[in-house]
């Protein structure tokens, strides 16, 4: 082995090459060199193989250093790759075998590397990160400290001790303790449960003489207490702090006894400050105007949790807990006095609680069946649930372009309307938009009168579902196909290749999301997000658990890339698009989404040509 | 190699030899060196600085790179100087030569030496070698001769040579520091797996083809 004698000297050029390419501009000069000393140089001659799909699992990645390589999918270019751009690493950190070659286009020096993450000491400056689940998955394991790491921790680590006392005991002595244990809750002790006093209670109303010092603390506690399971992960904690607009949470164990209490300031970091302030400033508004101004700060608010690393399917889970609590604010606002009990239902997006910044809000609704004899109510319900939307716009978000809102015909009916549509589209899913309509009930949650609303789903998903109708649904989930691929300018689609731009949403998120909704439906469970279903699904069988995770890891790329897309165009006050032209992605990114293409478009031909074996118990 | 050079050299050990003479170039491995010297008489002037890499399966490999000072006995010309910007100065507190031909001899030792202009590489590190009890004794792979051979040599008024840094920017590889005993090492390996890779494309190259071609296009 030979060693430098002189051991400082620098490979400039490599460093200066490596240094000036995505992932590794992010590395500081010490690994950079780390990485430039770990280089070998090969050289191609146009034509010649460099990776062969299939072969053994590639343990190193190349970067182009000369020259240019295509990329294919059996025999299909598919990309093309310049200088500087890195490939191999998909397989590299997946272990698996490679799923595409790389052929040299013309004559080229490549540089080979070992797993970037083995040789330098900041392996998370390397800039995989966004781009796609397995990359991901390795990055997490690279490291420890992640955010996405800390979501996952209990909760209990965050945990405060509690300060107890019984609800009989003077307030003056309970903030008295409080204050000496340096705590700003205390639990409350009743003999048939327990409630939880804040500092907030102390201000606002021992602070304005509605309580006395000497009064019992009983008087001021919340009963019950919000409380969640010690072991609840930290994410779901605190998504609970926000859609419940509370700033403690009580921590149980087993028994359901009090352990702890943690506050929204322990998990504090610009991830989880901003939503709250939304979501009180909501809660507290008296007038439109005030919501209106709590609403404004909500675009502000996902570009700070993208900017704090937030991973995008949870900034997605808190916009949507917020844009509930708007839509909640307006009905108490402006309640609707139609005489009969009506529920409010969100759809799409803002139902499986993956919204983006400036989604529209869709909305249906559903109204008890008034008494017999009593007239149609529905154009007085529907005229009020319109008011509702105007004013909804009034606070500065939009009902839905497309007609799916609580004022429309289609969408708006009484608990037998309901139920007569949704028996008729299982009788007859041929009828029109039998189908569309039956989907979109998938992606239904309500959120006033709950029970009410549920009737709709519950109807749906309970009438059996013959195996025709369950046929003609999967065909019209997998009509939405993603494109096959794209080469600098063009996308490549089954339709042929077409120089332009990609529909990101058309192309990439609903293929996935229309196969969240086929497994809500035929589970008959509508609940959750994409990737919850899709975990469901593999639990159901309905998916391979490879399927369920390839899908879950091209939901998060795209979905994680129309986020920034909105966060970018949010940050410049531009038009907000959901088209991308492929050249203008980084290599990494483009590829790694054309990954994501064909893990859904596998995903889809594999259940177009089996798809009654998927389906258990199901035989036609 | 000739006999009255080995006659020449009675007594001294053989380095690298002559064992890899038949196989293909992807099977063996080559040592890549490039010197600055005092100046450019063979005879007279002295090694101030080495760079080397080695090839190994087809591929160059960085981390094995080498490189050092030498401390001259006679001062540096000042054409010299203007190539490679190393002073006397610079250079009082480098090793002697002994180290230069220590370095190399290991580096050297079951591979094959290439270098650009070889032959002037091959006059200094066989007298360095002398100095050791040990004689440079093998292929010589010269990526002058080879680039002569592709019909790439481009014609330089005051030059027989094609210039290494000229031959890579034609070839759209990368130049690194030039005249830099290092960085000239890592272009001409790069030339290296440029050029037998080309020559591929008529059949296996093995190291005596490269060696052949460099006896017959090369300046000796």
């Amino acid at each position: 082995m030979l060693r430098a004698a002189w051991p400082n000297v620098r490979v400039k050029e490599f460093v200066y090459f490596l240094g000036g390419q995505p992932p590794y501009d992010s590395l500081d000069l010490d690994d950079l060199e780390r990485l430039a000393d770990s280089i070998e140089a090969e050289y191609f001659p146009a034509g010649a193989q460099i990776v062969t799909a299939g072969q053994e699992p590639l343990r190193h990645l190349w970067v182009v250093r000369t020259g240019s390589v295509e990329v294919l999918d059996r025999e299909r270019v598919i990309d093309q790759l310049h200088v500087g751009d890195t490939f191999g690493q998909v397989s590299l950190f997946s272990g698996e075998p490679p799923a595409l070659s790389v052929r040299a286009l013309e004559d080229c020096l490549v540089y080979r590397v070992p797993d970037p993450r083995t040789v330098v000491s900041r392996p998370e400056r390397l800039r995989f990160t966004p781009y796609g689940s397995l990359v991901q998955k390795a990055r997490v394991s690279a490291s420890p400290t992640g955010l996405r790491d800390r979501a996952l921790v209990p909760v209990s680590t965050y945990g405060r001790p509690l300060v107890r006392c019984a609800a009989g005991d003077s307030i003056a002595d309970v903030a008295d303790r409080i204050g000496r244990e340096h705590q700003s809750c205390a639990v409350v002790t009743f003999p048939d449960g327990f409630g939880i006093v804040t500092d907030a209670d102390f201000r606002k109303r021992v602070g304005t003489g509605e309580a006395a010092p000497h009064d019992p603390i009983g008087r001021l506690a919340t009963r019950p207490a919000l409380t969640v399971p010690e072991d609840t992960p930290l994410a779901s904690a605190f998504l609970e702090m926000v859609e419940r607009g509370v700033h403690h949470l009580v921590l149980t164990d087993g028994a359901e006894l009090p352990t702890g209490v943690v506050r929204v300031v322990d998990l504090a970091s610009a991830e989880v400050r901003d939503p709250l302030v939304v979501r009180t400033a909501i809660d507290s508004a008296a007038t439109l105007e005030e919501l209106a101004q709590a609403v404004a700060l909500l675009p502000g608010t996902a570009v700070e949790l993208f900017d704090a690393a937030v991973p995008p399917v949870r900034i997605g889970a808190l916009l949507s807990a917020v844009l509930d609590s708007v839509l909640r604010r307006l009905l108490t606002l402006s309640p609707m006095d139609v005489g009969v009990r009506t529920s409010w239902i969100v759809l799409g997006s803002l139902a499986r609680r993956e919204v983006l910044p400036t989604s529209d809000v869709d909305t249906a609704l559903v109204w008890e069946d008034p008494p017999e004899g009593t007239g149609d109510l529905a154009a007085q319900v529907r005229r009020a649930a319109s008011g509702v939307l105007d004013d909804l716009e009034r606070t500065g978000l939009r009902r839905c372009a497309d007609g799916a809102n609580a004022d429309n015909a289609r969408f708006s009916r009484s608990v037998s309307g309901w139920r007569e549509a949704t028996a008729g589209w299982l009788r007859d899913a041929g009828q029109d938009s039998a189908l569309l309509l039956s989907t979109m009930l998938a992606d239904s949650r309500p959120i006033s009168s709950v029970a009410l609303g549920t009737t709709v789903t519950e109807r749906l998903m309970s009438t059996t579902r013959t195996p025709q109708f369950l046929r003609m649904l999967l065909e019209y989930t997998l009509s939405s196909r993603p494109p096959t691929g794209f080469v600098r300018d063009f996308v490549v689609e089954h339709s042929g290749e077409h120089r332009g731009q990609l529909n990101l949403k058309r192309g990439g998120l609903r293929p996935v999301t229309s196969l969240g909704r086929w497994v809500a439906v035929v589970t008959g469970d509508v609940r959750g997000t994409t990737p919850e279903r899709l975990r469901r699904a593999a639990d159901a069988k309905l998916l391979t658990a490879d399927e369920s995770e390839s899908l879950i890891g091209a939901h998060e790329q795209i979905y994680g890339l129309l986020l920034q897309m909105e966060v970018e165009a949010l940050r410049t006050s531009t038009p907000v698009s959901t088209y991308v032209a492929p050249a203008k992605l980084d290599s990494l990114t483009r590829r790694h989404l054309r990954e994501s293409f064909r893990a859904i478009a596998n995903v889809q031909s594999r259940l177009d040509s089996n798809w009654q074996g998927t389906l258990p118990g199901m035989s036609s | 190699m000739g006999i009255l050079s080995r006659l020449a050299g009675r007594g001294h050990a053989s380095v690298p030899g002559w064992e890899m003479l038949e196989r293909n170039w992807r099977d063996v491995e080559f040592c890549v060196v490039d010197l600055e010297a005092t100046g450019l008489h063979l005879q007279r002037d002295e090694i101030v600085s080495y760079g080397a890499v080695i090839v190994r399966g087809g591929r160059m490999v960085v981390n094995t790179r080498l490189y050092g000072l030498v401390r001259p006995s006679r001062p540096v010309s000042e054409a010299a100087l203007l190539v490679h910007a190393l002073t006397s100065a610079e250079l009082v507190d480098a090793p002697g030569l002994d180290a230069c031909a220590d370095a190399l001899a290991e580096a050297l030792r079951g591979r094959v030496l290439v270098a650009h202009a070889a032959w002037i590489e091959r006059a200094f590190i066989g007298r360095a070698f002398a100095t050791r009890r040990l004689r440079l004794d093998g292929p010589v792979v010269d990526t002058a001769a080879l680039a002569r051979e592709l019909h790439l040599a481009p014609r330089r008024a005051g030059s027989t040579e094609p210039a290494l840094e000229q031959l890579a920017l034609d070839l759209g590889l990368p130049v690194h520091t030039p005249h830099h005993a290092l960085g000239d090492a890592l272009t001409t390996a790069e030339l290296l797996l440029a050029f037998a890779t080309r020559l591929e494309a008529a059949g296996p190259v093995t190291v005596r083809s490269l060696a052949e071609i460099t006896q017959r296009r090369g300046l000796y």
